[in-house]
């Protein structure tokens, strides 16, 4: 009976603990974001992304699709599909997702690239009716190629910690320091060439040990694009 | 088989992952309570039992995520049979010969989690820091398990 009675206990500490976890998450989650919202900030400074940055805050579908419409890249190549995204735990711990409100009825597709207000946000990874999932970019399995500023490509990979990713790989011999905004390639298809990735806010030797830190609105609800090939379109 | 409290232990596992879930990501998935808990059931249980824990933690993490099957059976595996290999030639009775099992076979599950996931091995400084996050939250967790044995009715457990 006491052994009994000392293993309810034991689950009741137990319980006590996870729930005392779930409520220090916000504070962890808040702390973290400023600090993250703060290396941001200074790298926008030095690349005078600032404007870009606030702007971003502000926009809605309508100016999100006029801002991709007008550039030259995004009409040539993709159609822009217009989406809700909502930031989702995955019950994977590893894995990094978000759900989105449309799915196969309005033509996405798996591995359609996934762009928001401050650039790159991920891939669609799962389609539905209604509804789709995307892989974010901070998630371990996003991978796609990169270029910087004077157009030497390396690959980027999503991960290990939630919101920054890192470069796995070097295909120019890119020199990775502390400020450089990087940018997708445009090759793989998902993604058109010139769309902001991130920003490296921590380079460490071996090169892919730096950390690239992403888009700070990932894991936050807003308004998506999805970038739907013009080749798939035709067939439609 | 008497299933209740292993059913309501291995909810109360995935329940505390998603409590710790910055700290778990942190470590790179080595601290995970879900899979230290199915490690220690690992030690000395049956296999149905320890089947059944491990279909849970799959089935749950399968629904509603991007993982694909192998993604998720993989390192669940390899950690089971790590565990049993390592018990062979390790007391898993032994309060503090079971972390010897323990963390090697955290270590190689988190290496094939990654394998599969990113398709690398992870660097020196990700199993450094899942390697001393994972003991301490395995010295949570096991005298609490150790606590709880009565309730899940096997003789396997010492009284």
């Amino acid at each position: 009976m006491k052994r009994t009675q000392s293993a309810y206990w034991a689950i009741c500490c137990w319980l006590v603990l996870a729930l005392l976890g779930y409520g220090l998450q916000p504070l962890v989650s808040s702390s973290r974001g400023d600090a993250d919202r703060q290396i941001l900030l200074e790298q926008a400074l030095q690349h005078s992304l600032l404007l870009e940055s606030e702007n971003s805050a502000l926009f809605d579908r309508q100016r999100l699709l006029d801002r991709y419409l007008s550039a030259s890249f995004a009409g040539s190549s993709f159609l822009l599909i217009p989406a809700r995204m909502t930031p989702l735990l995955d019950p994977a711990p590893r894995r990094s997702s978000a759900r989105l409100d449309r799915g196969s009825e309005d033509g996405l597709e798996i591995g359609m690239g996934v762009i928001g207000a401050s650039g790159v946000v991920g891939k669609i990874a799962a389609v539905g009716q209604g509804w789709s999932r995307v892989q974010l970019a901070d998630d371990p399995a996003f991978v796609i190629p990169f270029i910087d500023d004077s157009g030497h490509a390396g690959i980027f990979a999503g991960g290990p910690e939630a919101g920054y990713g890192q470069p796995r790989l070097r295909i120019d011999p890119i020199q990775i320091k502390d400020a450089l905004v990087l940018r997708t390639h445009g090759g793989g298809g998902a993604f058109p060439e010139g769309l902001i990735l991130g920003i490296v806010a921590d380079a460490r030797i071996p090169v892919s040990d730096s950390r690239i830190l992403l888009s700070r609105a990932l894991h936050t609800s807003q308004e998506i694009l999805v970038l739907s090939p013009i080749l798939n379109a035709s067939h439609r | 088989m008497r299933v209740g409290w292993l059913i309501t232990l291995t909810l109360l596992s995935m329940l505390t992952v998603e409590a710790y879930r910055p700290l778990v990501v942190y470590s790179g998935g080595i601290a995970d309570p879900a899979l230290i808990f199915l490690a220690w059931l690992a030690l000395i249980d049956r296999w149905p039992r320890i089947l059944l824990v491990a279909t849970m933690i799959c089935l749950y993490r399968s629904i509603g995520g991007i993982s694909s099957v192998i993604e998720l059976v993989g390192p669940v595996a390899a950690l089971i049979i790590s565990v049993r290999w390592f018990r062979l030639v390790l007391d898993p009775y032994h309060p503090w010969k079971r972390f010897q099992i323990l963390i090697p076979a955290l270590l190689i599950a988190f290496v094939v989690q990654e394998w599969l996931l990113a398709g690398v091995v992870p660097g020196l400084f990700f199993v450094v820091n899942g390697c001393w996050l994972s003991v301490l939250v395995a010295a949570l967790l096991f005298p609490v398990l150790d606590l709880v044995t009565p309730l899940l009715r096997s003789a396997r457990y010492p009284l």
